[in-house]
């Protein structure tokens, strides 16, 4: 049973560095061959990739679980990563097993030594952004930044929620200031790490259970809490899931959406972009990210979302939120892909009714393709139960969050501004930009489950 | 003014009063107002053959600007007398003051008719749909009356109709549901859930009154303080104390203490104390100038330390 449910993508894969294929459908991110030569591997998948049957995939997978002594180990080392500190390779063996190398973080941090055999994809993983770039963009932009942030605060004046907002605005500003993100951080040991993460949850918890009385923005963002909650985060992101982020530059200074596809049962791929961005584009608002209506209906969950910084989705409030010249998160996918199951993962569902290409068009904004990758691995979607149930929302079935590797890459932001009038109106022409943002969204996430090492 | 004897009556007609544009206050109402600075017309606006002696007293008072305040802001007088009073009173004001020729009419509304729920937008301006609260007779009377205040602004266009949507209002003065669930001293509220509100204290809901009377501007506004705070910080700070109850105890809870007879939030308001009711004031603020001068924690500061 839990082999169907797995599908045809072995936890296990991963072993080998496959090099990125252009043109790779979707589900065919199965590559079972371990190759640990790259060149080599690239010459021969270059002239016609191998592609296995689900059957055969599954046959391999076995096997390799068998070699490995089972998934539970490789899963065991990749959360003991202290222990693992010590000896990266004694629990992998002589076999180059990538993905075991790969929880230490520090040390991917200061570049990939651990894979002799795929500097290149690491080097492209990690290289613009963990050291040389984001602090370097960082020190740049904040000088004009400071500044920056107060005309364009009394620009809103006109705006609906400019009295109210202009002071949260600021404090905004200064909080995402505050972000250290500094490899030195990384220095101090998991315990510690720990203990500071776990000091911001007891605020979290009341404030989900709807007794945090605390100050918050006006979409009910609570600032407070998520600077409680930064050692935590911190320690999810950096150590945990291990994140690797691409392209955060090409995120546009103001009113911008953020188009991203569903990664993962859970709710946590809007926060982790969110997150994502505060760490790599500190000069930026905020964003908030839009969540379906139906997860507010839930208590704790919607409540505890909405004080992170979800808003619910809808035209209004997105229109509202670009006004405030912020980096808008969506999820074009709706419920529909988080809900997909398992076996569909890395699979765009429908983009809706391309309320995202309208809204940019009404609203004047570039639309940014995010792909995100390692959501479907954290939290399988197993089953589902129906809304029917329990309180009207549906419950997915999922395991704990796993500690799999995310990718989250930013595209180069798309510009409608050659549209043609009346576009708004003209319903081929929003399916057709809509298809095109999707098909976009779909490739870049094509390309990072090919060009990943291994899904933990 | 009608309804000189509502919350909303107390606090306007001193101001009034004191306003150079006003000559003269005429008060119609079932008692007489404290303050004899006015003229005073004993009118029982739940009889139902008051037209022709409505239409009567508003020409003889030779009006200009009618203020119809006589709303029900407790469950107290039980459903059928605010029905009578709110629908059907309303109903009579409106045609005598069709017939009358009135200027100029201003109305009181809430924004809770907006409705909470999880769905839609989070910030409501005037032209979304007053989903009301479905259950609530309260709630659904008044959503009922600024119906007929519409198609009475639309069937006489030279009456300048003025509908100022406020938010919960708050004060050392207030009397209302609000006030009276945070004076009781314990707030249930649904556990996992924690809404945004908005109040307005009663002294900017009067002033707003007071401006509707000169703006140049007609239609419906949103009155309310900026900056919302969640419900459980609203608790906190009124001195009360909150008791989270999971969604069937907090029903179950209301149902014994209703049924008991003991005034409290009837079960169909639970959905204010689960989702967000949050008004857009940007149209109050640029057309009609109006910015309240009191916060949403400033309101609730002055309504504690005026209870104490």
């Amino acid at each position: 049973m839990a082999r169907k449910i797995l599908g045809n993508d072995p936890f296990t894969r991963g072993s080998a560095i496959r090099p990125a294929i252009p043109e790779l459908k979707k589900g065919d991110d199965v590559q079972q061959t371990p190759e640990v030569q790259v060149p080599k591997a690239r010459a021969k998948k270059a002239g016609g990739p191998e592609r296995k049957t689900p059957a055969e995939a599954l046959k391999v997978m076995t096997a390799e679980l068998k070699a490995k002594g089972g998934a539970g180990k490789v899963k065991a080392t990749a959360k003991s990563a202290p222990v693992f500190k010590k000896t990266p390779h004694a629990a992998v063996g002589p076999e180059p097993m990538a993905h075991a190398d790969a929880p230490e973080g520090r040390e991917l941090k200061s570049g990939p030594v651990a894979h002799g055999s795929a500097p290149e994809a690491l080097a492209l993983e990690r290289g613009p952004v963990a050291h040389g770039s984001a602090p370097e963009a960082l020190e740049l932009k904040r000088g004009p930044v400071a500044h920056g942030s107060a005309p364009s605060a009394t620009e809103l004046k006109g705006t609906p929620i400019a009295h109210a907002d202009v002071p949260e605005l600021m404090s905004a500003t200064n909080a995402n200031e505050e972000t250290d993100y500094s490899p030195a951080r990384a220095g101090g040991g998991i315990l510690d790490l720990l203990r500071d993460g776990l000091g911001g949850l007891p605020r979290a918890i009341s404030s989900a259970l709807g007794a945090g009385a605390g100050r918050v923005d006006v979409w009910g963002r609570d600032a407070k809490l998520t600077r409680g909650l930064k050692p935590l985060a911190d320690l999810m992101f950096e150590r945990y899931w291990r994140v690797s982020v691409e392209g955060a530059h090409s995120v546009p200074v103001g009113a911008c959406l953020l188009a991203a596809n569903h990664s993962g049962a859970l709710p946590i791929d809007g926060p982790l972009l969110h997150l994502a961005l505060r760490r790599y584009r500190t000069e930026l608002k905020d964003a908030p990210w839009l969540l379906e209506d139906q997860i507010f209906n839930a208590p704790v969950i919607g409540l505890f979302a909405n004080r992170l910084g979800a808003v619910r989705a809808n035209p209004e409030n997105a229109f509202r939120l670009l006004k405030e010249q912020r980096p808008v998160i969506v999820f074009p996918e709706g419920m529909a892909g988080a809900q997909k199951p398992f076996s569909k993962r890395h699979e765009l569902q429908r983009f809706g009714r391309g309320g995202a290409v309208k809204i940019a068009l009404s609203a004047k904004v570039p639309i940014v393709p995010v792909a995100i990758v390692g959501g479907e691995e954290t939290s399988p979607l197993l089953a589902q139960i129906p809304a029917g149930l329990l309180g009207g929302i549906a419950l997915p079935i999922t395991t704990l969050p796993l500690p799999a590797r995310w990718h989250i890459r930013f595209g180069e932001p798309i510009f409608l501004d050659d549209a043609p009038v009346n576009a708004h109106d003209d319903a081929a022409w929003v399916a057709k930009t809509n298809d095109e943002l999707r098909d976009t969204i779909q490739s870049m996430v094509t390309e990072i489950v090919s060009r990943r090492t291994g899904v933990f | 003014m009608t309804g000189i004897a509502s919350d909303l009556g107390k606090s306007l007609l001193p101001r009034l009063l004191e306003n150079p544009h006003v000559s003269k206050v005429v008060a119609f109402d079932v008692t007489a107002p404290e303050n004899t600075d006015c003229e005073f017309v004993r009118i029982d606006l739940t009889r139902p053959d008051l037209e022709a002696e409505l239409t009567e007293a508003f020409l003889k008072a030779k009006l200009d600007v009618l203020y119809h305040l006589a709303f029900v802001n407790s469950r107290v007088h039980g459903a059928t007398f605010a029905h009578q009073l709110e629908i059907i009173g309303t109903l009579h004001v409106l045609a005598a003051a069709g017939e009358a020729n009135i200027r100029r009419l201003v109305i009181p509304s809430l924004t809770t008719l907006y409705g909470a729920s999880s769905h839609g937008p989070t910030w409501q301006t005037e032209t979304h749909p007053l989903r009301g609260c479905l259950g609530s007779r309260f709630i659904t009377d008044r959503v009922d009356v600024e119906k007929h205040v519409r198609a009475y602004s639309v069937r006489n266009p030279g009456c300048h109709t003025v509908v100022l949507r406020f938010a919960p209002i708050v004060g050392p003065g207030s009397d209302n549901p609000l006030t009276r669930l945070l004076r009781s001293g314990v707030v249930p509220t649904v556990l996992g859930f924690d809404p945004l509100w908005q109040l307005v204290h009663e002294d900017d809901s009067a002033r707003a009154l007071e401006q509707a009377l000169t703006t140049r501007r007609a239609g419906v506004f949103n009155i309310a303080a900026s900056e919302p705070i969640p419900l459980s910080r609203l608790i906190k700070l009124s001195g009360a104390l909150q008791l989270p109850l999971p969604e069937s105890a907090w029903k179950f809870a209301v149902q014994v203490r209703d049924s008991l007879g003991m005034s409290a939030t009837p079960v169909s308001l639970m959905e204010l104390l689960k989702f967000s009711c949050l008004a857009d004031t940007t149209r109050s603020r640029i057309e009609l100038s109006f910015s309240p001068t009191y916060s949403t924690t400033e309101a609730l500061r002055s309504f504690t330390e005026g209870a104490h």
